[in-house]
This record gives C-alpha cells, structure tokens and sequence, in this order.
C-alpha cells in the first residue's frame, strides 16, 4: 500500500466513532436505496409482465388507423394466416389473431352491454393468461361451436351458468344487424375486476360469422421472449409485414401508454426521495471532512511549512474521503444484498396492496429484484456524492496559510 | 477555630504504563483561614493531585480531607458540587474561562449558578472587574483579552462569591514576569483584605515572593513545610 | 443551596455554543432543513394525489353519503333497485344534517350510433336536485345539460368521436329493463362535455331521471340515494342516523365506496410516519456525529464547569438545549421552504404530458398539493423527539465525565 493511501486509512481512523457514524450513515442510507429501487424494479416487472401478459402482449400488429380509431373497418386481412406466419418468426413467443366487437348479451333474467372478443383458441393461450384462469367448464375449442366464455363477475351479472344460454345482439363491421346465440362453456377470473366484468370471449370463427368479419381480424396479439427484447421482436415482425403497407406494428409503450407513464410517474416520485436521502448523507460526510480539516489545522500548518504542497494535502483528503465513502459502500452493498435477497424470497407486503393488486393486476407480494444495476446504481451516486461533499473542505484547505495555521489560529 | 483545610494520611495511586506511580503518600497538613500557601516541588511531585483532591475533583484512595470542618469523604458528587460553588474558588493555568462568555458573563455565571439576581449580579460582576482592574473591559469575550487579563478575570471569578479558599494551579505559567507579579499582588491584596485563604500551586520562584508560608512536595510527599517571611 | 442555571440563560449559553463552529452548524441545520422541507413537500404531493383519485372516483356520481341496496355495488344491476324516498327517509333527508340529496339511475347500456357501437354507463339524474360541485362542473363544450323532464343524452367529447357522431344526432341506448326484458331508448345528443380523464369521458353518458326511469320501465325507481352534508366532520353522524332508520340499507361515506383508497386512506398516516422516520434516521447518524464532536472538542471547558460547581444534570441540560436550538432551526427554516414551495404550487402542478399513467392510477393530470397541519405537527414532532432523543447519550455521557480528566486532558 502507498505511503499517501497509509496515511490517508490512518487519518480516518482517528476518530473511530465519527468515521463509523457517517460510515454507517452511507451504509444505511445505501442499504435503502438498494431495497427499494430492488423493490420498484420487481414491481414495475411483475406490473408489466402482467398486464402485458394478460391481454395486450408484448406487441400488436393492427390496421395502420386502428389505434387512433379503434372501428371496425380499420382491420386485419387474412389474419389468422398472417398470424400463423408469425408465429414462425424465431423472435415471436406467441401470435394469435382477435375479433373486437361490442354488443349487449342477455341472459334469460339479465341484459349487459360488454366487449365481446373472438379469439383464436388454439393459440389464444400463448398470448395470454386468461386461458389458464379458467375456473368452471372447458376452454373455448373446435368442438364447442358458438360457444361463449364469460368473467366470473359477469358470469354473476348474467346470473348465468355453464350450459346457460346467451343471447347477443349488436351491429356488425358492416352495420347490419348482429344477432345469434350462445351457449356458456366455461367461466374464467382475469383477476382485473374491469376487465371480468366488462368482457366475454367466443371463438374467433364465430366472431367473423356473427359480426360480418369475413376474415378480417381486428389484431394479432403477440409475445415476445422476454419484455426486454421487444425491440427485437419488433424489428422481425415489422419485416414480416413490410409488404402490406395497411398495417403496423405496435409494442406495449404504445398499445398501453398509461402503463408506461404510471411506472415514470412512480419513478419520479421514488427519485425525489432518493435524492434527499442522497443530499442528507453527503451533507454528514461533508461535515465529517470539515471536521477533519479543521481539527487538523496544526499539523497541516508544520506540513505545509516542511514544503508539502497544498495540493498533496488536497489529494490525501480526497483520498481518506474516497476511502471512506468506500466504506459506506461495501457495507451498504453487503447489507443492502442481503435484505433483497431476504425479501427476494419471503416476498414484501405493503398495506392497501390487495386493493392495489385488483385494480394493478399484481400479486400480494412483491419479489425485489437483485440486478448489478438495481444494486450498484444508489451506492456509486452516494459514493461520487460523498467524494464530491469533500470539496468544500478541500477549498478551505486550499487556502490554509502555514504561519497562522501552526498557531492553530 | 476549625482549619481551613485539614488533610489527614492522604493517599492516591495511578497506574500508568504498567507502573504505579504514588501521586500523594501519606500526605498530613492542615492549613489555618487566611493563609497563603505556595505549594511546590518538581513536575509530577503530587501538587495537582493535592489541590484537586482538597477542591473534590478527585477522592484519594485511603485517608481524610476536611474543608471548613466539612469532611469530603461523606459527600456524594452533587454535595461536593454544592461546595465547591459556595466555599472554593478556582483557577487553573488555562482553559479557565468559557469561551463564549465575556469577561463579565464569566464571573456572574457563579453567582448566576448560585441564584443570585441580576441586578446584585451586575454590581458584583463590575465591583469584582474593578478590583482586579479590568474595568471596561467586561463586554470582551476570552479571545479578545490578554492571557494576563484572563487570568484576572479568572481570579474575579474565583473569589465573587466570597469563597473561603482559593485554589490555585500554576496560574502564572503563561503570563511575562510583570503580569504574573502583578497577578501575586492581587492574590496578596485579596488575601489581605478578604482573608480568603489561598494554596497556589506553582514552581514560579515570583509566586514564594508573594506567600507566607511554602510547602515542599517531592514523589506524593511533603518534605518541607515553613514559613516564609518577607521583609 | 443547589446550582441552578435558569432557562433562559441555558438557552442563550446553547445558542453561542451552537456558532463557535458555526460551518458545522450551518452544515446540520441545512441537511435538517432539506430534509423537513422535502418531507413536508412529499407528503403534501402524496395526500394530493390520494386527494383527487378519491375525487376523480367519485366525479361520475358525487355524494358524501351513498345508499344503494345491499348487492349493488358489486353487481350494478337494476334489479337492486329502490323506491324515491318518503316517510321517515324523506324527513330525515330533508332534516338539518342534509345540505341537499338526490336520487339518480347507473347501468351499464350499450350505445349503438349509425356506424358504431360500445359499452357504456348510463346515468340518470334529477338536474335540479344536483349542486354545483358535481359531474355539470365538468365542461360542457356544446349544447346544454338536460332540464328535468329532457328526454336527451349528454355524452364525452371522446365518445361522440369515437362512436362518430355528432351534437343533434340520435343513438340508441340498450340495457335491461326493470321487467328483466331488453329496453332500448332512441335519445338526441343535446351536449357534449369534457372531463380531465378521457377514461371518464368516453364511459359516461347521462340523461335526466324521468326519462331513464321511463326507459328502464322503473317509473318512481331509483339505484342510488346521494347525500351531501352539511357539515363534513359530522357525516359519521349522519351515517348512523341513516343507518338506523334503513338497517339493511348499504350506506357508505365517499371515503369508504372504494376499497383501494379507503385502504390508502386508513394506512396513510402510517405511510407518512415510516417515510419520516426512514428519512430521520439516515440525517441522525450526522446529528449524532455532530453533537459528539461538539462536545468532544468542548471537553476541558465542560470539566471546568464541573469543576466550578455546575450539576451533571446542569451539563446534559445544556446539551440538549443546544441540540434543541439547532433542531428548531432546522425545521424553522425547512417548514418555511416547504410552505414556499407548496405555496407557489397551490393552482396545482400540470403533469398532462403523463396524463395517461395518471389516468391509469384514476387521478386527474393536475396535481394539487394538499397541506394538513396534522402532517406540519407530525413531522415536526417526531423530528424533534427523535433529535433530542439522539442527543441524550452524548449528554449523558458529558454530565459523567471526571471533571479533572476533562480539564487534564490533552
């Protein structure tokens, strides 16, 4: 070890318990960073993945007006071989073609005007949760023709059970009457009550018979790997349907922008708190160095009249300010590290989260995440926020006059 | 008449580095009121660990002390404090002032301590001053006064409250011989005048000038005791 | 006689105390400051939020008090329907807690346009009886809100775009008739309204009592009794007294009709509270620091005082009063940059470039802190205690030194 770096561990520990305190101060203040952006960041993965993956998918492709507009006419030609095409794709998980329509479903004591989706039901569960909440009776498939599949809470609006009888009536893509109906074939929970209770499904053939779709969609639903390779995903799917300039892709950002936009919002919040606990430890190491300097005023007066310049005192008080704030470093990471991976497994409760979990589609418990960033993002901006807080002391040294300095004046 | 401080087989031991070192050895003396005793002896010979034993900063391991016939061994810490307020004054060789008090706010802290009003306060505060010549000078803080007229402040402060004795520890070491003369004289004066007994601990030659009676210290002992007399 | 050194001299003695190394001083009290101030400012923002998403959610169908049948806020069906109030009901509604009421029709329908077709709520209500601070506040940006006995329908600017239609225009609203038959209605557009979340606009269509309850076959009927009081600290009261005259009756206060919020609600001061705490904490270890060194450098003069007769007690007293003045100050001045802040903020924050994720959350894209001074005391409070908490120690351990130690030492 270098003479200078000696000296510099040396100085700080002369005070033993200051240096602990503010050691201790960087490591707390370190530890919480690390669980919560841990925390935000298995929340806001679960948030996606579930959302995404309960309807939306990763990616759409739609007619190029249907997002802007969502009617009928702005549809997909040939869908179901179009997403039958992509699903070769390498990158594309999963692709399944949907009908959007909306009509009014009477049951024989109860009337509701919901969103009735025809899905692809051979391939609707590589897209899609919904399939496999499946809570009463079977999946809709090729053999339950003019089947319907309703929510558990609309399955109670109707008062409506497997075998029941649905009665539909709406208007179709070409705004001639839509009427037929069904039979309930199974009841499945989303878990999203708006959606449950908003929304039935019917077999995609049945959708383009009964709302006049020929065999037009109104999009496919697709997954990528992963949220994290969308792009990708994107790219491929985009060369796939270059050909046909009536169409577009769309990736989740677009698809759901309230999605994104929430999970910025809880970002900016989470930062602002982040920053004042940032602002508060530097303001402790600052103190710490400004002690330091002060205390030492006469030892760096005979120092400085023994020729040392005032610049090497400078670099030995960013060096003990570095060494310090490495400290605060390696036990914020260690404890930090720890917790996560506590909470990684028994998973972290928070109060209102059941009621948050409906309306948000998260689970009761939140995993926090241990990534190197989630982990070393906080702790290196303390680290340069503690260096940096030793500049003012620094200056203070800077002009340090070696006479009047030894007299401890 | 009951002494003004009687000591009886005073002993107290440190242990430093292993070795015990003997800062008072069956010390006996008593000091009648309205004495001036110059305490003396080299470096370590026990003079500090006299006076702060007597002041009751410190307990000895074995043996007595009395002051004013009050013997400290039956008081507890809050009782000593009591008495060092009402009967003892102090002076040390330096740090003998709060820094953020001036001259005039240092003396009245005592009386202040002692629950006595501001305005009697005041009188005293500036009766003191003058007597130990600082009028005016009573709105400086410690930093802005001599070490000389620190020391006087600090003598103010010892004896506003009319202590009956003053304990004094080398208070002369960073004054210039014509300040710390001038110093003795006032410790004369008030000893004097006042009859306050005075034990200054000091190996300053100019303090013996000053005293009437000299007590030697060597190794926790005392090894000689007379009077002195000035022509 | 007993040393006592009087209040007002211990806090003066602490007060120059503090400015003997007055940098460090300032350090503290700024990182204290920032700290309250950020607190406070945070905590206002959240209560804002929580604020307007309780109001947002309410915003399609105010009332401090809501009465509907037992079953129909899970399943907003006609069937759980009620007669319009009289007797006893009507007394009490008109008695002196109630500011005003209204009885009011929700159903989910289907609105059918030439070309398009979508899910929808329908609203029925009595326009005469709503106040002010209702729904009608929202903008009207063409035609006009239905008198009483109008047979129209107001409509969201987005849904009128979205179903591609126009002010004058007729639809057909399709829902389930009190007989448990299909009843379907042709209504004209008389107005077009626009409301901070299009996710309110394109969802809400309202329509005067008479003519929904004609449509619905349910004359006389209504769903929901809204109640405004006339003084809000009361309603508890005025729930019970409700309660009592109609026992099976499902009576909620605003604050309780949604179970996210009224759970965000009742755990908001716990929230605050850990928020807080967490965030005093980290500043402690400084404080600490802080006060150690300013009694470490102290050490002689603290033996001198010790040694001139000055109680333990004495001591710690002037320690703490020193960590006092310096924690006062420190909130001081953070309260002060705080009420600043949320004072230039009080027209509310304009956050429509994420109106979207707002939308999603049911808040408004405007956020308007909102300032408690129970949150001011709260904070406040326990910044204080924890403070002075923190400086016992050091205190305690300042009162026990040996005075000679302390003045011997180097």
């Amino acid at each position: 070890m270098p003479l200078s770096l000696r000296l510099a561990w040396r100085n700080l520990w002369r005070h033993q318990r200051r240096t602990w305190l503010t050691v201790a101060a960087m490591a707390l203040c370190n530890t919480l960073l690390i669980f919560m952006i841990g925390l935000q960041a298995g929340s806001y993965l679960t948030m996606l993945n579930n959302n995404l993956a309960v309807f939306s998918g990763h990616l759409q492709v739609q007619h190029r007006d249907y997002h802007d507009q969502p009617k009928p006419r702005f549809s997909v030609a040939n869908g179901v071989a179009l997403a039958a095409r992509l699903r070769q794709l390498p990158e594309v998980s999963g692709a399944a073609a949907r009908g959007m329509g909306f009509a009014l479903l009477s049951s024989d004591k109860r009337s509701k005007a919901m969103q009735v989706i025809g899905v692809e039901a051979e391939y609707e569960a590589s897209v899609s949760s919904i399939p496999g909440t499946l809570r009463e009776g079977q999946y809709l498939s090729a053999d339950t023709p003019n089947g319907v599949l309703l929510g558990q809470r609309s399955a109670n609006h109707l008062k409506a059970n497997i075998g029941s009888e649905i009665t539909l009536l709406g208007s179709g893509r070409d705004g001639s009457f839509a009427a037929s109906v069904l039979t309930v074939v199974g009841i499945v929970d989303s878990g999203m009550e708006e959606f449950d209770r908003n929304t039935v499904f019917i077999r995609l053939s049945d959708f383009q018979d009964i709302f006049s779709y020929g065999d037009e969609v109104s999009h496919i639903a697709l997954l990528s790997a992963s949220i994290f390779e969308v792009a990708n995903t994107q790219a491929a799917i985009d060369g796939l349907i270059a050909d046909r300039e009536t169409l577009r892709s769309l990736d989740w950002d677009v698809l759901m922008p309230g999605l994104k936009q929430a999970i910025q919002s809880d970002i900016a919040s989470a930062l602002f708190i982040y920053t004042v606990l940032i602002i508060v430890v530097v303001f402790s190491v600052l103190n710490n160095q400004l002690m330091a300097v002060l205390e030492r005023r006469k030892e760096y007066g005979i120092l400085l009249s023994l020729g040392v310049a005032h610049r090497r005192l400078i670099g030995l008080l960013f060096t003990e300010t570095a060494l310090l704030a490495l400290l605060g470093l390696l036990v914020g990471i260690a404890l930090g590290g720890a917790l996560n991976e506590y909470f990684a497994i028994v998973g972290v409760q928070f109060a209102g989260m059941e009621e948050m979990g409906e309306k948000f589609n998260l689970p009761a418990r939140i995993h926090p995440i241990t990534h190197p960033l989630t982990l070393l993002a906080g702790p290196i901006i303390v680290f340069i926020g503690s260096v940096f807080a030793a500049l003012y002391p620094a200056i203070k040294l800077r002009h340090l006059n070696p006479v009047s300095a030894r007299a401890g004046l | 008449m009951t002494n003004a401080v009687h000591c009886h087989q005073l002993c107290r031991k440190f242990h430093q580095g292993g070795q015990t070192i003997h800062g008072l050895d069956h010390v006996d003396f008593d000091v009648a009121a309205g004495e001036f005793i110059c305490l003396t002896g080299p470096s370590g010979s026990g003079k500090t660990t006299l006076l702060n034993a007597i002041g009751g900063l410190d307990r000895p391991d074995s043996g007595d002390i009395a002051v004013g016939g009050v013997s400290l061994n039956t008081l507890d810490q809050g009782a000593l404090a009591d008495l060092r307020l009402a009967h003892i004054g102090f002076v040390f060789q330096s740090y003998n002032l709060i820094p953020v008090l001036s001259a005039r706010e240092n003396i009245e802290f005592i009386l202040l301590m002692q629950g006595v009003d501001a305005t009697e306060r005041h009188r005293l505060a500036d009766d003191m001053l003058r007597e130990v010549g600082l009028e005016g000078l009573g709105s400086r803080r410690p930093s802005e006064l001599s070490g000389g007229q620190q020391q006087r402040v600090a003598v103010a402060r010892a004896i506003v409250s009319r202590p009956t004795l003053v304990l004094a520890d080398e208070p002369t070491a960073n004054l210039d011989s014509h300040t710390a003369e001038q110093l003795m004289a006032l410790f004369a004066e008030l000893n004097l005048r006042h009859g306050t007994t005075f034990i200054v601990a000091s190996h300053d030659p100019r303090v013996q000038h000053f005293a009437r009676r000299l007590i030697r210290m060597q190794d926790g002992k005392i090894i000689e005791d007379h009077p002195l007399a000035h022509d | 006689m007993s040393a006592k050194l009087p209040t007002t001299h211990l806090l003066a003695l602490a007060w120059r105390n503090l400015w003997r190394n007055s940098e460090r001083s300032v350090v503290m009290i700024g990182a204290l400051a920032i700290a309250v101030a950020a607190m406070l400012f945070l905590i206002a923002m959240m209560r804002g939020l929580l604020n307007d998403m309780s109001q947002q959610n309410l915003r399609a169908l105010p009332g401090d008090l809501q009465i509907h049948q037992p079953g129909y806020l899970d399943d907003p069906s006609i069937d759980y329907r009620m007669p319009w109030p009289s007797g006893d009901l009507l007394a009490e509604l008109d008695g002196v807690g109630v500011a005003r009421w209204s009885g009011r029709l929700s159903v989910g329908a289907m609105v059918a346009s030439e070309r398009e077709a979508r899910g929808i709520q329908l609203i029925g209500y009595v326009p005469s009886r709503e106040g002010q601070n209702s729904f009608n506040e929202w903008r009207l940006i063409d035609g006009d809100w239905p008198s009483d006995d109008s047979k129209g329908v107001v409509v969201g600017a987005s849904l009128l775009e979205k179903l591609d239609t126009q002010l004058g225009k007729r639809i057909v609203l399709t829902s389930q008739g009190a007989d448990g038959e299909i009843a379907d209605i042709g209504a004209r557009i008389i107005g077009v309204y626009r409301a901070e979340m299009a996710q309110l606009e394109e969802r809400l269509v309202y329509m005067a009592l008479p003519a929904m309850q004609s449509m619905l076959r349910s004359p006389d009927d209504i769903q929901q009794i809204a109640i405004f009081s006339r003084d809000p600290s009361r309603l508890l009261d005025v729930q019970s007294r409700f309660q009592q005259l109609l026992p099976s009756a499902d009576i909620q206060r605003w604050d309780q009709l949604n179970s996210y919020l009224s759970a965000m609600l009742d755990n908001m001061d716990a929230i605050i509270t850990v928020l807080i705490v967490v965030m005093f904490i980290t500043l402690a270890f400084g404080l600490v620091n802080t006060l150690v060194m300013a009694i470490f450098e102290r050490v002689k003069e603290i033996g001198l005082m010790l040694a001139l007769g000055l109680k333990p007690t004495q001591i710690a007293l002037m320690i703490l009063a020193e960590t006092l003045v310096l924690l006062l100050l420190g909130i001081a001045i953070g309260n002060a940059a705080a009420g600043l802040a949320l004072l230039s903020l009080r027209d509310g924050i304009d956050l429509s470039a994420m109106a979207e994720g707002f939308a999603m959350i049911g808040a408004a894209p405007s956020l308007t802190p909102q300032f408690l001074w129970r949150d001011l005391w709260m904070c406040n409070g326990i910044v204080s205690v924890l403070g002075l908490a923190c400086s016992l120690l050091p205190a305690w351990r300042a009162a026990h030194y040996s005075p000679i130690e302390a003045l011997y030492r180097d």
